[in-house]
C-alpha cells in the first residue's frame, strides 16, 4: 500500500500554488489550498490508496480493479458532469466516461498509475468540453433544421423554484438586519466579484473583519434556515394536537 | 483499501473555487481531490447552493436601494420644481 499521491505532494504543491495565486493577481491573495487543507490534517485520517495495484488489476481485467475504481470516482464523476452539465442523459455520460479511463487504462495510456486522479480529471474536463462543443454545433443547426439534440435545461421545478425562494427570503431577512456598510461589503464580493483585498483596501477593513463578516452571515443563513425548517415540521404536529 | 482523504479543505475555499477565484495550479488540486471526496463535494453544493442564494437576494437589495434611490431623487427633483417661481 502507497500513500495517495495527493497527500505526498501536497507541501510542493501547496508552495507552487502560492506562488501562482500571487503571480497571477496581485490584489488577491487567499491561502493556497495546500495550507488550508493541512490545518484540517491533524483531525482526520485517511487510509492511503494502492494505485499501483489498482491499476494493475484493470490492466489484468480483474473485477475488484473495476469495482474499486467505480467506488473511488462514481461519486465524484457524476458530481462533477452534474454540476457542470446539469443531470440530463447523467447515467450515460458517467459511464462513457468510465468507460473511456478504463480503456485508456488498458491500452497503456496512464503511464505513472500514482497520477491517476489526474487522468481521470482530465477525462472528465475532456467529456465535458466535447459535450459543450456538441451541444454548441448542434444548437447552430437547430437553428436551420429546427431538430437535434436539445439543450440541458436548467431551469427548476415549481417545488425547487419555492425552496429557492424560501431561501433568498431568508438570506433577504438578515441582510435587512445587517448595517449599509455590511451589505456593501457582500454586495461588492458576492455580487460585483470584487476581491477581498480590493474590498479591504477600498473599505479600510482587515482580513480578519471581512473573512468574520462573511461567516457571520454564513452562520445566521444556516441558524435562520434550521429553525424555519423545525417550525414548519412543527406546525404539521401542532395542528395534529389541536385538532385531537 | 478505503476511499477516504484525510484532508477536507475549508468552506471558503469552495467558495473561492465556485466564484472562479482559484488559480489554475489550485483548480487542479481541488479537482482530483474533489472527485475522491464525498465530504469536500458536499460542501462545494453547499456553497453553490448559498453562493446562488446570496447574489438573488443581495441583486434584489440592490434593485430595491436604487429603486428607493430614484424615488428620493425624484423627490428632491419635484420640490425643486416646486420651490422655482
Amino acid at each position: 500500500m502507497i500513500a495517495s499521491p495527493h497527500i505526498q505532494h501536497a507541501p510542493a504543491n501547496a508552495k507552487d500554488t502560492s506562488k501562482h495565486t500571487s503571480a497571477q493577481s496581485s490584489h488577491q491573495t487567499p491561502p493556497s489550498v495546500g495550507e488550508a487543507a493541512d490545518n484540517r490534517e491533524d483531525d482526520e485520517r485517511h487510509a492511503p490508496v494502492d494505485w499501483q495495484n489498482l491499476v494493475m488489476r484493470i490492466q489484468r481485467g480483474d473485477d475488484s480493479g473495476m469495482e474499486d475504481l467505480y467506488r473511488l470516482f462514481s461519486r465524484g464523476i457524476r458530481f462533477y458532469l452534474c454540476r457542470q452539465l446539469g443531470m440530463q442523459e447523467l447515467d450515460d455520460k458517467v459511464h462513457d466516461t468510465f468507460l473511456i479511463v478504463v480503456q485508456a487504462i488498458r491500452r497503456g495510456d496512464l503511464r505513472e498509475p500514482d497520477r491517476l486522479m489526474g487522468f481521470v480529471r482530465t477525462v472528465v474536463r475532456r467529456q465535458v468540453a466535447a459535450h459543450i462543443d456538441h451541444v454548441v454545433h448542434s444548437r447552430r443547426d437547430e437553428l436551420h433544421l429546427d431538430v437535434g439534440v436539445r439543450v440541458a435545461d436548467g431551469r427548476r421545478n415549481p417545488e425547487q423554484s419555492m425552496a429557492f425562494q424560501q431561501k433568498v427570503d431568508f438570506m433577504l431577512e438578515i441582510l435587512s438586519q445587517l448595517s449599509e456598510r455590511d451589505c456593501e461589503i457582500l454586495t461588492r464580493f458576492y455580487l460585483d466579484e470584487q476581491t477581498q483585498d480590493q474590498i479591504c483596501r477600498e473599505m479600510t477593513l482587515t482580513e480578519t473583519q471581512f473573512r468574520l463578516l462573511k461567516s457571520r452571515a454564513k452562520a445566521r443563513f444556516g441558524e435562520l434556515g434550521k429553525r424555519k425548517l423545525q417550525q414548519k415540521m412543527l406546525v404539521p404536529f401542532f395542528s395534529r394536537v389541536s385538532a385531537g | 483499501m478505503k476511499d477516504g482523504f484525510d484532508r477536507h479543505f475549508p468552506e471558503d475555499v469552495w467558495e473561492e473555487y465556485a466564484m472562479g477565484m482559484r488559480g489554475e495550479e489550485d483548480c487542479k488540486l481541488l479537482e482530483e481531490h474533489l472527485l475522491v471526496c464525498p465530504a469536500c463535494q458536499d460542501l462545494l453544493a453547499k456553497a453553490d447552493d448559498y453562493l446562488r442564494t446570496a447574489k438573488a437576494a443581495l441583486s434584489r437589495t440592490r434593485k430595491g436601494l436604487s429603486r428607493s434611490a430614484s424615488a428620493a431623487l425624484a423627490l428632491a427633483v419635484g420640490f425643486h420644481l416646486f420651490q422655482l417661481p
